[in-house]
This record gives structure tokens, sequence and C-alpha cells, in this order.
């Protein structure tokens, strides 16, 4: 079927020209990406009113996060959305060469970015750090069988704090107070703080044991998580398709599809892989930084 | 469709966005994310959530303008991405809108709970500080000591609001709640006991009344038969009771009702179980003359059996001074209410109260916190922990109760089930419980006070708990006062 506008291949026979194809396109992108934002508008809305009636949760909770490694997939994210940016360029000008390599040089940043997730994913998993019913971070590291409490029993004695201290928390209900010569600090009824938290997320160290030991009356700490991974996992499932759209530009790329500076997929693809960089902008500070 | 990037020849001429720009782009980016995360560092109050999503915006402003090429786009596509938004924003909008308002009201409970653990975690801060700073040994021992004495006061004032804002431990003693938890008692228990009841104003004190009330309190010829003396059921050397159900008076007959202590009763605001005598005095002269009890048949008799004796004659004058007419039923009654006002019990719960903290260990201070936590203080409070009157099945209805309580001496249906709440001093010697003896052993009564007064299942680890702080209320009599005087001649 010939094509009554011209000779370029890429125009679709519905549209008149190039210029109205790239408009149209752009404008169906931006459409879509406003349904995105709507989608996650949900999660956020669940976010503020966990929040404002759990503030103390969110306060607490948050220190379970690991904040280095979410400023390191930040910063990766942002890093893949110049070189998503640089590969629009790249086929604006008609350089496959650069156009590969940027697209190469994203997805490697979205490996990069779900290489990272999948580490504290799984100090999560390993800490019992998780949604609803399977928060249950005294447990973990236990074996199958209920040894939970022995333990913690175990790790209380050999943390003989000094007489006064005891005396001062004897009847304080499960409050408790770090001792010297303890490293953890525990009661009978609480959750030994993944040392992930402990010396990472906050310039103190003082400061990080005191958010992780301090909550005690926190309850309900489940709650930020199923936020947690609601959000983060959404999230996540929007980088793995980010990332199928990418392999499928460099294929196309790899093909010389692009070369003669019809780039709208690209230009298309790299606004869905800005717009996952967009949502992560917001996701870190109020997951991350409370 | 006549902008610079779009001439309207039909074919596309991309708007290629310098390099330069796009590395400005991303040096600005890292750096908003280097400053969002030290902003975190900073306690701002509630300023910290503002700011992140300040920067946050700006963060998503660059990405948008500039990675995305709104900046260049048409006008429309920055529309739909902020209609998104306005949406988003209106979302959330409705979602807070009853919160910022009711959040203060709402949350007042909440609030200081809050603020209790905010406080908390400053203290378990310092006490980290502290630690860290003993561990690397810039400070001593003692200092340590001292410091983590100095941040205890902060968490009892947490815990202990009332028990003042500047409490210090006790020199020497282990537990340095001790101070905080002798004020909070001050407040349920009000006061230690007194050395000697004071008296009411139609009845002073004297050593003559006093001596006589003790030999009366001890004369088995007020009885019928001879027998039964006030001391038979009220034995001063068993915690003024005879640990039976139900007393035997003239003839082996029993009433229905448990032997009260007579010891510290005179603290009570009103007599018998069921409160019908106002006083120490009006109660003397019941038993007396109640044909189950002593069994005398009218007051004329008793003074007449008292005239009989002359030693009595004697101490009568001396005990009444002035009274044309000393030896009367009234005046029998009053000489032996001053006798009982002298039996007080004070006990190493008093000695607390009183300041001397090291009378209650640890476990005796937990026992009291127990007790509180299970309840119990709401009723049996004051100096003697009890006194008042309660309905026996406050919460969960008492079964078999066939006793009506006070309704018995007040005539009116809404007295059913009510009885005076009993003194828990010496309670672990003053078995068996409840108005007619039923119980006999406290964790019995314990659980069933829990179940239907305040309606809780309590478990054995609370029960033993709270027996050990009941121990500390066990007083003692002073000797001389609980000995036997020489017979009346």
């Amino acid at each position: 079927m010939g094509h009554d506008h011209g000779g370029d291949p890429n125009l679709a026979h519905h549209f008149d020209n190039m210029q109205q194809q790239f408009e149209a396109g752009k404008l169906g992108m931006w459409l879509f990406l406003a349904t995105e934002v709507l989608l996650f508008a949900g999660l956020f809305c669940a976010y503020t009113v966990y929040r404002f009636n759990h503030p103390e949760v969110f306060e607490h909770a948050s220190g379970f996060l690991n904040t280095p490694l979410g400023a390191t997939n930040t910063a990766v994210l942002l890093a893949s959305s110049l070189t998503a940016a640089l590969a629009v360029r790249s086929a604006q000008l008609r350089d496959r060469a650069k156009l590969q390599l940027f697209l190469v040089l994203t997805i490697f940043g979205a490996f990069g970015f779900l290489g990272i997730k999948f580490v504290e994913y799984k100090a999560k998993f390993e800490h019992h750090t998780l949604w609803g019913m399977s928060f249950d971070p005294a447990n973990a590291g236990m074996d199958a069988h209920d040894k939970g409490k022995e333990k913690l029993a175990k790790i209380a004695k050999a943390a003989e704090p000094s007489a006064n201290v005891v005396a001062v928390l004897g009847g304080l209900g499960d409050y408790q107070a770090p001792a010297p010569g303890s490293d953890l600090v525990v009661s009978a009824n609480v959750e030994v703080p993944p040392t992930e938290t402990l010396a990472s997320s906050r310039p103190s160290a003082a400061k990080a044991t005191a958010v992780a030991t301090h909550e005690r009356k926190v309850r309900n700490v489940q709650v930020f998580f199923g936020i947690y991974f609601c959000m983060t996992g959404l999230h996540g499932i929007h980088v793995v398709i980010g990332m199928i759209v990418l392999i499928w530009l460099l294929l196309r790329a790899r093909r010389g599809d692009f070369d003669n500076g019809y780039y709208l997929p690209v230009d298309l693809g790299a606004l869905y892989w800005h717009l996952v960089d967009l949502i992560w902008i917001f996701l870190f500070p109020l997951l991350y930084l409370i | 469709m006549s902008d610079d990037h779009h001439p309207a020849d039909g074919n596309h001429h991309p708007h290629v966005v310098p390099l330069k720009l796009l590395f400005g782009v991303i040096g600005a980016l890292f750096f908003l994310t280097f400053l969002t995360v030290a902003a975190s560092w900073v306690d701002m109050g509630g300023a910290n959530v503002p700011v992140a999503l300040l920067i946050a915006t700006v963060k998503a402003v660059l990405v948008g303008a500039f990675f995305m090429h709104l900046r260049w786009d048409k006008p429309f596509n920055s529309v739909i991405l902020a209609l998104s938004i306005g949406l988003l924003i209106l979302f959330l909008g409705i979602v807070t809108m009853d919160m910022h308002e009711n959040l203060p009201e709402m949350n007042e409970a909440y609030s200081e709970e809050w603020m209790e653990t905010r406080r908390k975690a400053i203290v378990e801060e310092r006490l980290e500080e502290a630690r860290t700073a003993f561990e690397n040994k810039e400070i001593t021992k003692a200092e340590y000591d001292e410091r983590v004495k100095e941040l205890s006061k902060p968490v009892l004032e947490v815990l202990y609001p009332h028990a003042g804002a500047h409490s210090t431990p006790a020199d020497g003693h282990a537990d340095i709640r001790a101070d905080a938890l002798q004020k909070a008692m001050l407040m349920v228990f009000r006061a230690p006991l007194p050395a000697v009841i004071p008296s009411p104003p139609g009845n002073p004190a004297s050593p003559a009344k006093v001596a006589l009330g003790k030999s009366l309190f001890f004369e088995t010829r007020l009885s019928k038969g001879g027998k039964i003396s006030c001391h038979s059921c009220h034995g001063l050397t068993t915690f003024g009771v005879d640990n039976q159900p139900t007393s035997p008076g003239h003839g082996g007959a029993r009433g229905d009702r448990n032997s009260p202590t007579v010891l510290n009763a005179g603290l009570f605001g009103t007599q018998f179980w069921d409160g019908r005598a106002p006083s120490l005095e009006e109660q003397a002269k019941a038993p007396i003359l109640n044909p189950v009890e002593m069994a005398m048949s009218d007051e004329a008799a008793v003074v007449a059996v008292l005239k009989g004796i002359p030693g009595y004659v004697e101490s009568f004058k001396g005990a009444f001074p002035g009274e044309a007419d000393p030896l009367t039923y009234d005046n029998l009654a009053k000489a032996i209410a001053a006798f009982e006002r002298t039996l007080v019990t004070p006990s190493p719960f008093d000695a607390f109260l009183g300041g001397k903290l090291e009378a209650l260990d640890t476990a005796q201070l937990d026992g009291f916190l127990a007790f509180q936590d299970a309840g119990c203080v709401t009723c049996h409070k004051g100096t003697l922990l009890g006194d008042g009157f309660e309905k026996l099945g406050k919460v969960i209805d008492f079964p078999g109760l066939k006793d009506k309580g006070r309704e018995a001496a007040t005539g009116n249906a809404g007295d059913r089930y009510q009885f005076k709440v009993p003194s828990l001093r010496n309670v672990t010697k003053t078995g068996p419980y409840l108005h007619d003896g039923s119980v006999k052993s406290l964790d019995e009564v314990i659980t069933l006070m829990s179940k239907h007064q305040v309606g809780k299942e309590i478990d054995a680890a609370e029960i033993a708990k709270i027996k050990v702080f009941l121990e500390s209320l066990t007083g003692s009599l002073d000797p001389a006062t609980a000995a036997a005087p020489a017979p009346v001649k």
C-alpha cells in the first residue's frame, strides 16, 4: 500500500505528515503518563492518610530503610534519565553508535536500580520487616522452632545491664535503655533492630540506635511496610516495563530504524523512563527520609 | 502551528537539547539529591517534610522541563501533566480535609503518648552518649553512674507526672523508682497510719479511759454466758480477727457475717460490714446485746454487772471525772472505743509512705504497680486501703449472694449488695475473706475481686506480685497494747 503523503516509510497513513504524527504521538504519550500519575495518586493518598493517623509509625519504621542504598538508587535513576535524554539527542542527530551506547547505559541503570532494590528487599525479608501479618522482626533469623523468646532472653542476659539501669527500667513496662557493654537492646516482646539500619542510615550512630530502640510503644509498624512494598513494588514493575521498552528500542536502533532521523519511539520510550524517575524522586524522601 | 521549532512544511524538525544544558541539569539533580538527604539529618520540626517535598518538586520540574522536553514542547503536554498532578493534589486535599481540623482534639491522648515516646527517645539517646563516652574512657564509672541517675529522672517524670518535678532517688536505695513511687502512693493512700487514731470531740482519750476500755475489751463478764469478750472474736494477737468464717457467739450460735478486724478500725467512716454504726462508740454497744454474740438482755443488765465489780466502779470514776454517774452503758462504749483507737499496726508500707524509702524493696514496689494495674486502687485507697461502700459484684454479678448488705441498714434498695470496702491492712493474716468469710485463700479472693469488681481475669503471676505488696501491709501491734490486762476485781 503506498503512502499518499510523501516518501517517509515511518509515516502512518492516517497522519497528514511527520510533524502531525510526532505531535499526536507525544500527546498520546502524555495522556498515558497522566494516567500513570493518577495510578500512583491512589497510593500517595493511602500514604498520606496512614501517615496522618500514625506519624509515629512512619517516623519509626522509616528508620528500618537503608537511606544510603535509597540515595544511591536515586542517583542511578537520575543518571539513567540523563543517558535516556542523551539517547534521544543522539537519535535526533542520527548517531546510531551513540544512540546504542546511551540506550545500553540506560538499561544498565535499570539493572543497577533493580539490583540495589533486590538487596534492600532481601534484607527486609530476612528481617521479617514486611507487610501485615508477615511483620515479625523478633522472629528474624530464628529457625523453624519458636525459639525467639529463648534467644532474646539469652541476648538480654549476655547484655547484663548495670544495676542502675535495671532498677530504673524494672517497672517501666517494655521500655528498655541501652547498657554499657551491650550492643543489643532487648526486651521480651520487641524486635531486634536490623543492623542494616543501625550503622548506616543516620549520620549519628547514637541517633540511629535511639530511633531503632525507642519505639516499644509504636504499634502497627507493618502498616508502613505494607505501603512501602506497594509503592516501591508498583514502581519496580514500571522499571521492569521501562527496561523492556529500552531493550526493544536498542534492538530497533541496532537494526538502523532510527538512522534517518525518525526518533519518535525513542522519545516516547525515554518519556516513560523519565516518569519512572520522576515518581522515584518523590518516593525516596517520603519513604526513606522521614 | 507556526512557532520556530515546528515550521509548517510538514516535516518534523527536532529540537536538540544542548549537551551543556543536559549536564547542567544532571549536576543540579545530583546536588538536590544530596541536599534532600542532608536536610533529613537536621531536625527542623514540622518543616522537614515540606522541605523534602519542595526539593523533590524542584527536581521533578527539572526532569520534566529539560529531560522530558516540556520546556520546548507544545504547552498542551504540560497542561496534561499539570492536570494529573492537580488531580493528585485534589485527592490529597480531600483525604486530609478532616484531619487538619480534628488533629489536636482528636489526638489529645495520643499526643501525650507521642510526647512520652519522644522524651524516652531523647533519654535513650543521652544514655547511649554516656555509654559511648564511658566506653571511650572519656568519663569515669562514677560519672557514668551519675549521668544514668540524672537521666532516670525525666523517665520517672514521664511515668509519674504527679510525683513532682524534682524527685531525687534516695541515697543508697537499690531501686531509684522508690522516691517517685512514694509520692505517687501518697496521692492514692494519702498518709501513713497515725500513732494513735484521733478521738472524736465527744470522747477525748485519756490513759485512764484507754486502760478501762482495754479491761472492758477483755471482759468476759459482759456476756450472758460469762465466756465471751470482745477479744474472743477480735484477738489482738491474731490481727484482730478469729480466722473463722463466722464467729461462735453465746451458746455456740453463729451470725451470718465474718468478724472484721478491730485493728485500725477507728479510721473507718462507718462500722460493720453494712456501715450501720457511724462510730466505734455506737459499734461497741451492739455485740454485747446481740443474741448470737454476747447476748446480754439489755443495757441495764450490763451496767448492773459492772456496778457489782468494785474495780470497775473506780475505773469509770477515773476515766470520766466529774460525771455524777460515770458508769453508764454509753461510757462503757466510749471507753472501749478509746482503747480501740490505740489499736494501730504500722507496717513497712507506712514507713515507706512516711519517707523511709528502703522500707519497701523492689519486689514490693513491683507489687504495688501490679496492684495499681489490676485496678485494686480504685476502691482500696486511702490510709486504710479501704472504706466506703461498693456493690459486691460491681461488674459481674456475684454468684449465690444472700446477704443484701447495706440495704439491711438503710432500707434503700439502691444499697442492695453494697458492702463496706474492707481495709487491706494485715490482709494476709485476716482470712477467711468477704463479708461471710466464704473465701479461704487470698489467691482466691484476689481472683474473685478482679473478676467481679474489676471485670478482668487475672493471672497467677500478677496475683503473686500483688501478694508481695500486700505482705508489706502487715504491721505489728505494740505488744504492751496487745497483752491481756489484769482481771478487774
